[in-house]
């Protein structure tokens, strides 16, 4: 009997001991998703996962990867499966979608916690809040050759008749064989990207793909002009911009086939890969202005964190959210990848002195700088061309139409005014608008 | 009731596989006859139920036509170019030479390479600035200025179908040079001592003996490169324009690119009659002709 209650007493201490550990051990689990997928920025992900789950011992933070373009259907299937992550990496193009089917978390908080961000760069919702913090923006300028300007004796362009003759001069037989060994401009005309490299030069001209109050005005006569001009430089680039993507135009003006492309900072690694002697001879300016346009435009291109109302962790995620954009964290995010690509958005790293003595960010200290500041000054991007929100825009960018007509127009099998009416109708009888 | 049993039995060892082939193919089928039916967008959890819709769109759509007569064109000419040089090059690899284990091997590295490989190999090799095929052809005076094969809608069809017929050949020399191997050789001798010449024998041995391999290999073949989608994709996108956007290249893009599954979902069901009643046509066809022989 004696045995027998010692035993009963022991099982009962020992079981309480395992639930009170397994109690203190609980650990809480988040998943992060995110289209970026290169090795550099995979390792910066899981260097910043690990500090902050050291901060948070109970916290595990589960990561991801879909490739870019393969994100929203893997997302589509996991909302319907239940299993959406908790975080995700995210073109704000989609965001006013998911808002709508009441995916989104707003993080207004969030917001305000973090406090320097511009509120501009917010991606706008009917209801007026927050349900996007961007991480970074990317300036699309244009890139050209000073020594080959001034060897023309030309200035960089701020109109697009001025582009279109630096293109021109820039079209040259160097070797005297006859045949054409340097380009005035690189433009990417393959698909599904090509809409993205044309819309700074719609932009420019005054022109859209809706109005502010979510009109179909692709097929404006602003919009069929930055067309026909987009047609005309073209005829300066290199053979093949029909087929030509990210890595065709970025390498011709590394290797020095191209005078001018309009590029992110990504293209400051290209160089540094395949031509590192050609950094000290380039400079930016903004995407010139077209005859019906009035002001310069920078493509800023923004990508944003967004926090899925699913979750069962909102404040452990919102805490990612925000250590992943402070301190070293968000140093070694913006410079350890692609450094020059990501821009910072927050204002108060605009001058900050540790991200511009990072030895990648410090050899294109001038360049980086100068696109940062354009960005912020003359940036914009689709999702912000209106103050209202626009609910077709995702979906019309997405599909095939757009990139198709203008990869026709391209390859000249219909002419900029066809090209663009089509888009319009198929726009206007998808979503039955004007 | 031993047979009985013995379908019970059959039907146990069946079941883990048939399982598997619902999950696989039978749910996604009707999941995707359901959708065609809905319009919804991939990002929504319940679209709504809009009838013929999407089917009287995929029908009225030129884009629709054009990529089914894209396909069609493919599928013919690169099957057909497949069989004529698969067959080729497995009597050849059938004779009896030197290097034949190296030389098969070799003939057979295509089909085994991975799709992602290739296909981006082919890309930089008909680069119309840095590509090597081009420099080839300048070199020897062919052509003066570099051709742009992938992005003239001319030459993108063109340059895809011959991508495709390297790429597969190796399948047809496969089974064609398996089948070969199993044909008596004294039917051969008897036919030399008849007199008959090498074209008789190919034509009144050779072929008999492999005409019903052949057929399962053209119909495989059709299927197969009906369906092709990553080559596209990754080539041209469907591109210059839509020159080279056949139809499952147009599905993908309507479902996943566009969004909208129920549109995606009709344009698949649409493409499914179709290659369903090229199957049923060639399986009659090619059943009355094997009576024939018979």
């Amino acid at each position: 009997m004696k045995k027998f209650l010692i035993m009963i007493i022991s099982i009962t201490l020992i079981s309480i001991s395992v639930l009170c550990l397994q109690g203190f051990a609980s650990t809480v689990t988040i998943t992060y998703l995110t289209p970026e997928t290169d090795p550099t920025t995979v390792a910066v992900d899981n260097n910043i996962i690990k500090r902050f789950e050291e901060i948070h011992p109970n916290v595990k933070v589960n990561i991801q990867h879909a490739n870019l373009e393969d994100i929203l259907p893997k997302l589509a299937a996991q909302l319907r499966a239940g299993t959406a992550p908790d975080i995700a990496f995210f073109s704000p193009r989609m965001v006013p979608g998911l808002v709508e089917q009441g995916f989104l978390l707003p993080l207004e908080d969030l917001f305000e916690d973090i406090g320097d961000i511009p509120r501009k760069f917010v991606t706008p919702s009917l209801d007026h809040k927050i349900y996007d913090i961007p991480i970074h923006t990317e300036s699309q300028v244009l890139y050209y050759r000073k020594d080959l300007f001034e060897k023309a004796g030309i200035k960089p362009p701020t109109t697009f008749d001025e582009y279109l003759k630096a293109a021109e001069a820039l079209t040259v037989d160097t070797d005297g064989d006859g045949k054409i060994d340097q380009y005035g401009i690189a433009i990417l005309g393959g698909m599904p990207s090509n809409y993205f490299f044309f819309s700074a030069f719609l932009w420019a001209n005054g022109a859209d793909y809706f109005d502010e109050n979510n009109n179909v005005v692709i097929d404006s006569p602003e919009a069929i002009e930055a067309l026909e001009f987009y047609g005309k430089l073209a005829k300066f680039a290199p053979p093949g911009v029909v087929n030509a993507g990210n890595v065709e135009v970025a390498v011709q003006f590394s290797k020095g086939i191209v005078s001018m492309v309009r590029f992110p900072g990504r293209l400051l690694t290209t160089i540094d890969q395949y031509n590192p002697g050609l950094a000290s001879k380039i400079d930016v300016v903004t995407t010139p202005v077209g005859p019906s346009g009035n002001n310069p435009i920078v493509h800023a291109c923004v990508n944003s964190f967004i926090v899925f109302s699913g979750t069962k962790h909102p404040e452990i995620a919102k805490e990612f959210v925000k250590f992943y954009m402070s301190g070293e964290q968000y140093l070694e995010y913006l410079t350890a990848s692609v450094p020059g690509h990501a821009l910072p958005i927050r204002s108060s790293w605009l001058d900050n002195p540790e991200y511009f003595e990072f030895p990648g960010i410090k050899k294109n200290k001038d360049i980086i700088k100068k696109s940062m500041e354009l960005a912020y000054k003359y940036g914009t991007d689709f999702q912000f061309r209106h103050d209202t929100v626009n609910p077709y825009l995702g979906e019309a960018l997405s599909m095939p139409t757009l990139s198709t007509e203008l990869n026709k127009f391209l390859a000249g099998d219909v002419t900029a005014e066809q090209a663009f009416k089509k888009v319009a109708n198929t726009w206007r009888e998808r979503f039955g608008i004007k | 009731m031993l047979q009985k049993k013995d379908n019970i039995m059959g039907f146990c060892f069946l079941f883990p596989a048939l399982i598997l082939l619902s999950l696989l193919i039978i749910y996604p089928l009707i999941n995707a006859a359901y959708l065609s039916f809905r319009s919804q967008l991939i990002y929504e959890l319940k679209g709504h139920f809009i009838g013929l819709a999407n089917y009287i769109e995929t029908l009225q759509d030129k884009e629709f036509w054009n990529a089914l007569s894209l396909s069609i064109i493919w599928t013919v000419a690169s099957v057909i170019a497949q069989v004529l040089l698969g067959v080729s090059a497995a009597l050849l690899l059938n004779e009896d030479f030197k290097w034949r284990t190296l030389a098969r091997a070799l003939v057979l590295l295509p089909f085994f390479m991975p799709t992602i490989s290739v296909t981006l190999m082919w890309r930089w090799l008909l680069n119309e600035n840095y590509g090597i095929f081009n420099y080839i052809l300048m070199q020897l005076n062919i052509i003066n200025n570099p051709i742009s094969w992938l992005a003239e809608s001319r030459f993108a069809f063109f340059s895809l179908i011959c991508i495709g017929i390297w790429r597969f050949s190796p399948f047809v020399i496969i089974n064609i040079l398996a089948r070969l191997q199993t044909i008596p050789l004294e039917l051969y001798e008897a036919a030399e001592i008849d007199g008959a010449s090498k074209w008789s024998q190919f034509r009144y041995i050779t072929l008999p003996e492999i005409k019903g391999v052949l057929l399962v290999v053209i119909l495989l073949r059709g299927i197969f490169m009906f369906k092709k989608v990553d080559m596209f994709l990754i080539l041209t996108g469907g591109g210059p324009g839509n020159s080279t956007q056949t139809l499952p290249v147009l599905i993908y893009k309507s479902a996943f690119k566009a969004m909208r599954l129920g549109k995606g979902a009709a344009d698949a069901m649409v493409t499914l009659l179709i290659i369903t009643i090229f199957i049923i046509l060639y399986m009659r066809i090619t059943g009355k002709s094997q009576e024939e022989v018979g």
